[in-house]
């Protein structure tokens, strides 16, 4: 059975599927592998905290990275190996 | 100072300068995402800092108890950290080990403490330092009740003693020096 992950695993995984490209919040939720309803939650969190946000376009919306949020994946990244060390993150 | 002393001095302070970089890393990027995991592994890292700190210091002083007084504050701080990344999440299942971890320290400072009464404090300071010693007692003790019980009395009364204890004391010291002084003149 797979361990429930943390939250900042989450953000990482997060943060790590908008790196690559601006997605729609179901496909987020899809490639971050976590309900909907969660996600939007989250993205709730960092929308307030400048770290991502939403783009309209017509009918649709997609979530993008703000330049704080790149910022902050990098830095997460720098210290993922410590985080994988002592199990923070997989 | 001999080689060897230098070369562990040298090592002591890379190890804090590396650890006080990582915390100002995590402390960054909690800053950001206010995660209560990377607020544990930043403290962590801040603890042992301090723990290498105090360790070059012990390394450096020539005074053999104050040498001594930093060699248990290198360790006792190190603990402090191991523990916090023992249980950086809420929901560790080895979270009811921490009452016991945490009494450990309580529990020698009220051993030490009582000692110290008994072989070589006189005046109101024994006083003092009795109902002191009997608080960190009391902490000790209370942490493993509130956990148990789920009520924080215990742990209330015996912080309340603490704070009077060290009041009374610091007052009575600084009292001591300043009718010292005034006799003087």
């Amino acid at each position: 059975m797979s361990r429930k992950r943390s939250k900042l695993e989450v953000v990482f995984d997060v943060l790590d599927v908008l790196n690559k490209e601006a997605v729609n919040p179901t496909r987020l939720a899809t490639l971050a592998n976590m309900p909907y309803d969660r996600l939007r939650k989250l993205l709730d969190e960092l929308i307030e905290r400048g770290l991502v946000m939403l783009e309209d376009h017509g009918r649709s919306q997609t979530v993008v990275l703000t330049l704080q949020g790149h910022q902050l994946h990098e830095e997460l990244k720098r210290i993922k190996k410590i985080l994988k060390d002592y199990g923070m993150l997989d | 100072m001999d080689l060897y002393s230098t070369v562990l001095a040298l090592l002591e302070v890379v190890g804090a300068v590396a650890f006080a970089y990582l915390s100002t890393l995590f402390l960054r990027i909690y800053v950001r995402l206010k995660s209560d995991e990377l607020l544990a592994y930043t403290t962590s890292f801040i603890l042992l800092a301090l723990s290498q700190v105090c360790s070059l210091l012990s390394t450096i002083v020539s005074e053999g108890r104050l040498a001594a007084t930093l060699y248990i504050a290198t360790s006792s701080l190190a603990m402090a950290g191991f523990m916090v990344m023992l249980f950086p999440r809420r929901s560790s299942k080895f979270y009811m080990l921490v009452p016991l971890l945490v009494t450990t320290p309580d529990m020698l400072a009220g051993l030490v403490s009582t000692i110290l009464v008994i072989r070589s404090v006189r005046g109101r300071t024994r006083s003092f330092l009795t109902i002191l010693s009997l608080s960190y007692y009391v902490r000790g003790l209370s942490i493993v009740l509130s956990s148990a019980q789920g009520s924080l009395l215990g742990l209330l009364v015996s912080e309340t003693l603490r704070a009077f204890a060290a009041i009374l004391m610091s007052l009575h010291h600084m009292t001591q020096v300043l009718t010292h002084e005034q006799e003087e003149k």
